[in-house]
């Protein structure tokens, strides 16, 4: 029996969900011919609250992808308020993954040297955050960014810097973020309704994110040594011996090992698009496969809390898009283009 | 020859002149050697130079794959990953040839593109990179193929100079010269003779 408040969250979720942008609204939105245009368009929808208050004279691309930003953490944190403790615990759990996206934008530009402006972060309430991010965006090097964190649940970080350091990769940092966002999120969805649904939802989430890292370090023929170190040991169908297999192979032999698991279709796919040269394509490929889940899962899950989790996952997913037809509409790319680019 | 009117024929001026023709001759031999090697150079030069073409081509393909990254992932993305690139390092080692300084670039440090995680990133990083290097390569031949045909131009039209104007003209003086004094010496050359004559006429 479900409670009345997860019951109220769910349909409240399902209402939400007919708002979010389909395949006919992409399709006009691709078809605009300026970037006014497409803020014209989403001024019908829930875009307008932000939207309404910016004058579209002077709206240009990185604006809107910003105003996207906005409007996805406007909507996670509904759901947070609108939650139970619990659930609303393992919302905020997963809130996490625009600070971690932070984090990793400022340790990237102070690995280059680079200084990088509040601005250029995602725009997350300082209700939800317990990082200081100024001081980190002033920190003078990754070791102290890294020492910053040292008091906050990514104290972790600071094992992985010598790592860091001995290689040069920064996605080694990255990874132990990761790795520790997903090991956290696991956590919260222990004492939650339809908790197994929630959990595979997000192991799902890990291996993916894990095998996207792997397969991109394999690409750029990286050491075995730093692929096995950004394993974020979060498993859904994968084994551990065959992750690691995974890291001590080449690019080739990709679909050697994951022949017969429930990847197979993922690793022909992205080895034809690396034999043809097409690396744009891999990314759309995981993309598009982790899309395919979420879509399975919602239609398995309707009354299931996996259904909100679906559902704020869809709206990262509308954001990618819609940054994609904006920064595409201002670069002058062509309806088709634009198209090919959407994932639906 | 209007300056020769000006010229006092002395044996003395001769001389004078003699040297400076000398000079002069030896000079347009210099210059003449220094458009041909400034020549030699430039079709040096000229050869590299087709290679931009190639770069454009491989520029046009790098922008091409730019775009199709920043619409995969947007603006802010994009640039946090560029962050996490060094910059690149060069010194400019200026080397003269033939009196002209061309420009040499020394690339220090290359961007750190190697360190980039994402294969798309990473992808179009070394391909800008790439692009960047040889840019810099096409315009240090393009500095020296203006600075070399600045400099041939300049020493051309000294060569043409001295070969159509002083040459001929202090030749034509000199000439000229050597005319009124060979004419002076026999007017003096008469004169003696006469005076001889005169005295032996009113010794007898």
């Amino acid at each position: 029996m479900k409670s009345p408040r997860l019951l109220y969250l769910i349909t409240r979720v399902h209402g939400l969900s007919t708002h979010l942008l389909n395949e006919n609204d992409y399709s006009m939105l691709a078809s605009a011919k300026s970037i006014r245009e497409i803020a014209e368009n989403l001024l019908k929808g829930d875009y307008a609250t932000i939207l309404g208050k910016i004058s579209l004279e002077e709206l240009d691309a990185k604006m809107l992808e910003r105003v996207f930003y906005q409007k996805l953490i406007e909507r996670n944190t509904f759901l947070i308020t609108l939650s139970p403790p619990r659930i609303s615990r393992f919302l905020s759990s997963f809130f996490k993954r625009f600070e971690i996206e932070n984090i990793k934008r400022i340790i990237k530009a102070k690995h280059g040297g680079e200084t990088l402006k509040e601005e250029e972060l995602i725009p997350i309430p300082k209700k939800y955050t317990l990082i200081n991010f100024q001081a980190l965006l002033g920190a003078k090097d990754v070791e102290e960014t890294v020492s910053f964190l040292k008091e906050t649940e990514y104290a972790e970080l600071e094992f992985k810097y010598n790592a860091y350091r001995d290689s040069g990769y920064p996605i080694i940092l990255e990874a132990c973020l990761d790795e520790i966002y997903f090991r956290n999120l696991l956590e919260t969805t222990k004492r939650l309704p339809n908790r197994k649904d929630v959990e595979s939802l997000t192991r799902y989430l890990g291996e993916i994110k894990n095998l996207q890292n792997i397969v991109n370090l394999l690409m750029r023929k990286a050491e075995p040594k730093v692929v096995s170190e950004v394993d974020l040991k979060v498993r859904y169908k994968l084994s551990d011996r065959r992750v690691k297999e995974l890291s001590r192979r080449t690019i080739e032999e990709l679909h050697d090992v994951m022949r017969d698991t429930s990847y197979a279709e993922i690793s022909q796919r992205v080895l034809e698009s690396y034999r043809n040269g097409l690396v744009e394509d891999v990314s759309l490929i995981f993309e598009q496969n982790t899309l395919s889940h979420i879509i399975k899962t919602m239609s398995k899950k309707t009354l299931s809390l996996v259904y909100v989790l679906c559902y704020l996952l869809l709206c990262e997913c509308e954001v990618r898009n819609l940054i994609t037809v904006a920064v595409s509409r201002e670069l002058g790319l062509t309806k088709e283009k634009i198209q090919e680019r959407i994932i639906i | 020859m209007a300056f020769a009117t000006r010229i006092t024929a002395t044996r003395g001026v001769l001389l004078r002149l003699r040297e400076q023709f000398e000079f002069i001759k030896k000079g347009l031999e210099i210059l003449k050697m220094k458009r041909d090697n400034l020549a030699g150079e430039l079709n040096k030069y000229l050869r590299e130079v087709r290679i931009r073409e190639e770069i454009e081509k491989r520029f046009a393909e790098a922008y091409e794959k730019l775009i199709s990254l920043y619409s995969l992932r947007g603006y802010s993305s994009v640039h946090s990953e560029s962050l996490s690139v060094e910059e690149i390092n060069i010194t400019l080692l200026p080397i003269t040839v033939m009196g002209v300084e061309i420009p040499r670039i020394k690339i220090e440090k290359k961007p750190s593109t190697e360190f980039i995680g994402s294969s798309l990133e990473y992808e179009v990083a070394k391909k800008l990179s790439s692009c960047v290097e040889d840019l810099l390569k096409l315009t240090i031949i393009e500095v020296s193929i203006e600075r070399l045909a600045q400099e041939l131009m300049m020493t051309n039209r000294k060569v043409n100079a001295l070969e159509k104007i002083i040459v001929p003209s202090y030749s034509q003086l000199i000439s000229y010269i050597e005319g009124r004094l060979e004419e002076e010496s026999l007017e003096e050359f008469i004169r003696t003779r006469h005076i001889r004559d005169v005295l032996r006429r009113r010794r007898e």
